[in-house]
């Protein structure tokens, strides 16, 4: 910070007094920050001079620093001191100081050292039990994979720290220049790891909704810097059209896109780098989009075409196909797993064109829980009083947008269950008003599973959250007892409409 | 009404806000925003029919050391909540130490011992845990699903009246 802009702080700096006496009444308040009445009980302006009002039974000053306080609209961070009056010894001088610019500077850097800390313990205790390490056999690849995947995340860790500090231009370029060789590197590993699995049997995927969005753009951003750095255009095309949230393994679709892109740099010496990402169709809950990675380099072989594909070419056949690697026969494996196809074109020194058709799960109400808006319900009466109720929904966006609507309207406490498994526990130690759950869960209809049929359920109001309605399903729901159904997707009133009548 | 403090204590990002908010607003969200000082929330607990008490809750900035926790904020406290991560073993590593260290120097302060997270392990590994740990775990709960977020303060608030 700059001399005149610390000296400006300082002039800034604004103290209020109040006096108040050993029972908290304020006596005084020049009101330089916050509004507090005359008359008033401190105890009232806030639980934070609440709490603090048994130690003004004592005489001795205290005083508590960093304190986030919202009273009648202001919201500021302050320093508080309790000085006792010499003068009159029921009284307390209050002095609240306003820091809140210098503490959130703070709380920026203390943001970033959090977070980057915590990754790094994620990341290495994620190392340590990678899920898929079972899966090999094979010493030198674990132990390959021990050994440099520990110093790497400590590098690009601090890497990401270091970013955020101020760097002069020649730093910079030395930081860019490690930065960019450790992300080499951990692909390098990835690679090699995801090889070695390819092998021995299947990936496996974990499935989250995710900001498709949020995710390109963050790819482009990366490989506009990769393909300037080789002197290549990037050209890249977006639908508008594109869902916003899908529902997807991130890290293996981000994995795909970017060893295409990987190649595509590597085999282009000169021209550009098309990426385009469009939406083929949206049918029921599936969304299909295709993402096509067009290059101007050296193109293949047509014969050779095949071979690529094919996980040993780059340890059987070095020459033949200049070192297309690993990169294709794992995103070969990765698409057919993911239920999507791959299609290859090639030209020999014109290009490549690789078309992927990812099919996707849709999200269809991410859009409402986005906008945020209360809901007004018109057609039931919100219950009186505070309610339980006992959600058992193994999805996880589900699980938000019912807590969130459910938040909105107040009074609501909700306990989620991503499973049946404890569900006997969970209704033995509290009492619900209401249960919710999936039709759905773990691939199996929740109404055939013996959990559902005992007594202490069958007694409780419930509302089955039903992937589609008809005849037969409603029979079912019927003889189980189910109180009402709301079908998925389902709009923020059907489901309070819903949830609010089988409540009263 | 009778008007007890709490005080979550607990390393950074353990989930002491998210446990508050789960709490008081029923509300849960993905992303961490770094709590610098203290939040003080309030909540009204019946705890017998007719009878109220008023918790409250102090959300201070997690720290990797109970020593380097600003003092003022103990002061005349009732109870402590630590929380520690059930996913991070670094944020119970401090536990024997920390807990030792409250018990030191707070007379008559109920502490509780709270391992949250817990839809990030397997019963499994929170039954081993709970063998390991020097002290026993209070509750595993989770702010995400709720878990034994009202059960916690409920109790809290019996054993406090
Ligand atoms: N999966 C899961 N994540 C949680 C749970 N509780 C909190 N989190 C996440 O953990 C992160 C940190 O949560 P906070 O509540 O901000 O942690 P804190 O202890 O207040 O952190 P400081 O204010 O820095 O001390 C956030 O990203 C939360 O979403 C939980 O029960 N399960
Ligand atoms: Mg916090």
């Amino acid at each position: 910070m700059k001399l005149d802009q610390l000296k400006k702080n300082y002039l800034n700096s604004k103290i209020q007094y109040v006096i108040v006496d050993k029972l908290g009444a304020v006596l005084e308040s020049d009101n330089t920050i916050f509004e507090i009445s005359k008359q008033a009980n401190l105890a009232s302006v806030d639980p934070f001079f609440e709490s603090i009002i048994t130690l003004l039974t004592s005489r001795e000053a205290f005083q508590i620093a960093c304190v986030n306080l919202s009273i009648g609209g202001a919201n500021e961070i302050v320093d508080v001191k309790f000085l006792p009056q010499d003068t009159n010894e029921n009284q307390w001088l209050i002095l609240i100081e306003k820091l809140t610019e210098h503490y959130k500077n703070y709380q920026l850097l203390a943001q970033l050292k959090n977070t980057t800390i915590i990754n790094h313990q994620l990341l290495t205790l994620k190392n340590q039990n990678l899920t898929e390490r079972d899966i090999f056999k094979n010493v030198f690849i674990d132990n390959f994979n021990h050994q440099l995947r520990n110093p790497l995340t400590t590098i690009t860790t601090f890497c990401d720290m270091l970013a955020h500090t101020e760097l002069n231009s020649a730093q910079q370029n030395f930081f860019n220049l490690i930065q960019n060789a450790a992300k080499q590197v951990q692909s390098k590993i990835d690679d090699v790891l995801d090889f070695a699995i390819l092998q021995s049997g299947k990936f496996i995927f974990k499935d989250t909704v995710f900001d498709l969005n949020a995710s390109l753009q963050q790819i482009i951003t990366a490989y506009k810097a990769l393909t300037k750095e080789k002197n290549l255009k990037f050209s890249v095309e977006i639908d508008d059209d594109l869902p916003d949230f899908v529902f997807a393994d991130q890290f293996r679709f981000e994995q795909i896109l970017t060893n295409l892109l990987n190649n595509a740099i590597t085999h282009t010496a000169v021209g550009k780098i098309t990426l385009k990402v469009s939406l083929n169709f949206v049918r029921a809950q599936k969304v299909n989009i295709r993402v096509e990675v067009i290059d101007t380099g050296v193109g293949i072989d047509p014969t050779k075409l095949d071979l690529v594909m094919e996980r040993f070419t780059k340890l059987n056949t070095n020459t033949t196909t200049n070192g297309y690697g690993l990169g294709l026969p794992i995103v070969k494996t990765l698409m057919q797993q993911m239920d999507g196809s791959i299609n290859l074109q090639s030209k020999l020194n014109h290009g490549t064109t690789v078309t992927c058709d990812f099919n996707l799960k849709r999200n269809p109400l991410i859009s409402d829980i986005e906008a945020n808006k209360v809901v007004e319900v018109k057609n039931a009466k919100k219950p009186n009083g505070k309610k339980s109720i006992l959600l058992i929904e193994e999805s996880e966006e589900i699980q938000i947008l019912v807590l969130k609507l459910l938040a909105q309207q107040g009074n609501f406490y909700v306990e989620i269950l991503p499973s049946t498994d404890n569900l006997l526990e969970t209704l033995e130690t509290n009492d619900f008003d209401l249960l919710l759950f999936s039709e759905q869960i773990n691939n199996q209809n929740i109404l055939d599973n013996d959990l559902i049929k005992s007594k202490k359920i069958k007694v409780m109001p419930k509302i089955i959250l039903a992937s589609g309605i008809n005849d037969t399903k409603l029979k079912k729901f019927q003889k189980a007892a189910v109180d009402d159904v709301i079908s998925k997707p389902f709009t923020p009133e059907t489901f309070l409409n819903t949830v609010f009548k089988n409540l009263i | 009404m009778s008007t007890k403090k709490i005080v979550l204590l607990g390393h950074f990002g353990v989930g002491k806000t998210s446990l508050i908010r789960r709490y008081i607003d029923n509300t849960f969200t993905k992303d961490y925003k770094v709590t610098i000082g203290v939040h003080v929330s309030k909540k009204n607990v019946e705890v017998a029919p007719n009878e109220l008490v008023s918790l409250i809750i102090w959300d201070i900035e997690g720290n990797e050391d109970i020593l380097n926790a600003r003092q003022s904020y103990l002061k005349g406290s009732h109870s402590f909540i630590y929380v520690f991560d059930l996913s991070r073993p670094k944020t119970y590593s401090t536990l024997q130490k920390d807990i030792e260290f409250l018990k030191t120097n707070f007379n008559n302060v109920i502490i509780k011992i709270v391992g949250n997270k817990m839809d990030l392990i397997t019963k499994d590994f929170a039954k081993k845990l709970s063998e390991e740990l020097p002290y026993p775990v209070d509750y595993f709960i989770s702010a995400k699903l709720g878990s034994r977020v009202e059960t916690l303060f409920s109790k809290l608030a019996k054993e406090l009246h």
